[in-house]
């Protein structure tokens, strides 16, 4: 099969790739993105996504690892090249898209390696190693618990159990308001079914067998003991539950517990997801050569006695890859400045600026400098522009803004372009104000965009509906630190 | 279920699950609607402030015209004299603004004073200001009371003005009485007609903020005096 991904097919849709490296499998998925202007009419344009499509989803394949169980980056690439040779795919064709880098192997020691590897495959597009708060919210897009919520208004509780963790992620009204990370995975150990042996413990496996002494006869080599590991299973299984209703103290747990037990909302659903949900109801132990169905199985009947209704995610497997291909992108407003030249810009520090605060503008930029420890005049910085409101949104505040921001830009000498990033819509006057400013820079001003969360963005070339090619926003994909740091 | 609905409540300014009792509205919701009834009624019955054109348009010494209708009332009831000043009027808007300019704003009360009010402080700063930038006259700005949108037509027209922009408040809605909208003619005259005007609506502080409406006001028009058409033909170009 090839696709089709001319200029001509695609029109003004984008093509994003989400390539998903785990702990034990990876994979990828191909999206078309559509466009359409979603204003009243004779309102000022805004561009929304209109359709996203999924175009092709590669086969599941084991993750190379080197002897010491590294992610053995060149193989990996290979694998990711032949998945895009067998598509027709080129990096000339992609658009967007992201590379994550999940589970266990994000904590490998040469993830940084292995994105070096595939940056080159992915063309300019996002790389980056999912810590477990970004894999919570990926999976919980990817699962479409997150759409589920928005449409519904229901609080859900997403539970992704891959190979290697088990992410949480609580998802009220459509917003992502906490995420959590437990080591416990459906690869903890692993089998030689024709030897009936043990023939991989991983190292979250070892901490639990220290920790509950009945399981010391768990070793590499040993010969599988059906019931041990059943009840193994089960103290996993009761383990990802108890974590689920709010646990603080769990020796597996790779972030700071869930705080939603502890606030008003309380959740509707419990949806699964993940490796390990999607084979809940198998029978067959040795259908895999791992851990996945034994936790399967005990999961199902731990919920069945803690009486705890769930549902398996309408996308359980690949729920990761899919929301880091889908969701990770967002759409400027399309009343923003940009030249198309300065375009596409790629991992920009996000420096951030309260307009609520009382220290002033030039404090707050120099502190945040330091704090990221930026250069400014060796690297381009985008400033996010928080806390602006209809209430004081006036064009004498705009222009005390930019003059203050220029003044700032001029003094620290910093590196063009100038970018700046708000959710609030003033991008198109900012801009304007800026360059009777700063008459010779370049600017760069998108609004609509939310950065709560997140560290370094990603602004692409201008999209456009095909309805109306002057109406243009930019894709744009912020993100969370490069490579992770556990917050524990 | 509680929940969901305050959920679907907040997507919409929309009066949606309002509830009732028995076959009538609940008080609380009936209030709610008569209230905001009342604002949209006022708002097509108010005047532009005296404070206002003192404060605003009179220190910038804006000219400040009448169409042909005598006072509000007349204007509401007989809406044809909205569209037009006098010749007099006219005249003297010849004799004392500048002609031959890219850009003739007009700033009307339309169907909402309010709108006018709210929204100029902050549009009218941002249009001077772009224009300047892109170097695009705009020679002076009139004030006009009573007034519809081809009023600006006419005045532009008469002082052999490249475009008409006229700010003009909307007829309000239930659940804003506050919005402004520009409409923009290329080579307006007697013969244009409302598909030649390019509108760009819904300017309030919930819709799309004042500031950002008068630089999106700038590129636009930019492109008017550059492709030379507005309206549907504008739109047409694709």
């Amino acid at each position: 099969m090839s696709l089709d991904l001319t200029r001509e097919t695609i029109g003004n849709a984008l093509i994003s790739v989400g390539i998903d490296i785990g702990t034990t499998t990876s994979h990828l998925v191909v999206t078309k993105l559509t466009f359409a202007n979603a204003s009243l009419v004779n309102a000022a344009p805004n561009l929304a996504i209109t359709n996203r499509e999924v175009i092709y989803e590669s086969e599941v394949f084991l993750t190379p690892l080197t002897a010491t169980g590294e992610i053995a980056a060149q193989e990996t690439a290979a694998l990711i090249e032949k998945a895009y040779q067998s598509i027709g795919l080129s990096k000339e064709n992609i658009d967007t898209g992201a590379l994550i880098i999940t589970g266990q192997s994000a904590r490998a020691r040469n993830a940084e390696e292995v994105s070096a590897h595939l940056a080159k495959l992915a063309g300019g597009f996002v790389v980056e190693s999912a810590g477990p708060h970004l894999e919570s919210s990926l999976a919980a897009r990817g699962s479409q618990a997150v759409e589920y919520s928005k449409r519904t208004g229901q609080t859900i509780l997403n539970i992704d159990i891959g190979g290697g963790t088990s992410n949480y992620a609580v998802i009220a009204q459509g917003q992502i308001v906490d995420t959590a990370c437990l080591n416990i995975g459906g690869r903890m150990l692993q089998f030689d079914w024709s030897q009936k042996t043990i023939t991989a413990i991983s190292s979250s496996a070892f901490a639990v067998i220290r920790v509950q002494e009945i399981y010391s006869q768990l070793k590499l080599g040993q010969e599988i003991q059906i019931d041990l590991v059943k009840q193994l299973a089960k103290y996993l299984a009761q383990s990802i539950l108890a974590v689920a209703s709010g646990e603080q103290n769990h020796h597996l747990m790779l972030t700071k517990p869930l705080t939603y037990t502890q606030s008003e909302t309380s959740v509707a659903e419990i949806w699964l997801s993940g490796g390990v949900a999607s084979i809940i109801g198998e029978l067959d132990f040795t259908r895999f050569n791992d851990l996945g169905v034994f936790l399967a199985q005990a999961l199902e009947r731990q919920l069945a006695d803690q009486k705890i209704t769930y549902k398996v995610a309408p996308r359980a497997i690949r729920a990761t890859v899919i929301g880091a291909g889908l969701h990770t992108l967002q759409l400027s407003g399309s009343t923003i400045g940009f030249a198309s030249e300065n375009l596409p810009l790629r991992n920009l520090k996000l420096i951030k600026f309260d307009a609520t605060s009382k220290t002033a503008l030039a404090e707050q930029i120099k502190l945040e400098l330091r704090q990221r420890e930026h250069h400014w005049p060796s690297a381009p910085v985008a400033i996010v522009l928080t806390g602006i409101t209809s209430a004081i949104l006036s064009f004498t505040f705009l222009k005390v803004l930019a003059n203050e921001i220029a003044q700032i830009f001029i003094a620290e000498g910093g590196k063009e372009p100038l970018v700046l990033v708000s959710e609030a819509d003033l991008a198109m006057a900012l801009n304007m104000i800026l360059k009777g400013v700063l008459t010779d820079k370049r600017i760069i001003t998108v609004d609509g965009i939310n950065v709560a969360e997140g560290d370094y963005i990603d602004i692409g070339k201008p999209v456009s509906s095909s309805a109306d090619p002057n109406t243009q926003s930019l894709p744009i994909v912020v993100k969370t630190l490069l490579f992770y740091k556990s917050d524990k | 279920m509680q929940l969901r609905t305050e959920q679907l409540k907040s997507l919409t300014p929309a009066r949606i699950g309002v509830s009732r009792s028995g076959t009538r509205p609940l008080t609380s919701t009936w209030l709610t609607f008569r209230a905001d009834h009342a604002l949209a009624r006022d708002a097509v019955h108010s005047e532009i402030s005296q404070t206002f054109l003192e404060e605003f348009a009179s220190t910038r010494q804006f000219p400040q015209i009448k169409s042909t209708a005598d006072s509000r009332r007349d204007f509401i009831l007989y809406p044809p004299k909205g569209k037009r000043a006098d010749q007099t009027t006219i005249a003297q808007l010849q004799g004392s603004c500048p002609s031959n300019i890219d850009v003739q704003i007009v700033v009307s009360d339309g169907l909402s004073a309010l709108a006018v009010e709210e929204n100029l402080l902050d549009l009218l700063p941002m249009l001077e200001y772009g224009f300047a930038l892109s170097k695009i006259s705009i020679g002076q700005i009139v004030i006009a009371r009573y007034a519809r949108v081809a009023i600006a037509d006419q005045i532009a027209h008469a002082l052999n003005g490249k475009i008409a922009l006229n700010l003009i408040g909307e007829r309000p809605g239930l659940s804003c009485a506050s919005s402004l909208s520009a409409y923009i003619t290329y080579n307006p005259g007697p013969q244009t007609v409302s598909s030649d005007r390019t509108v760009i609506s819904n300017i309030h502080r919930n819709g799309t903020p004042a500031t950002e409406a008068g630089a999106f006001i700038v590129k636009t028009i930019e492109r008017i005096l550059d492709k030379k058409v507005s309206g549907v033909k504008l739109q047409q170009l694709g």
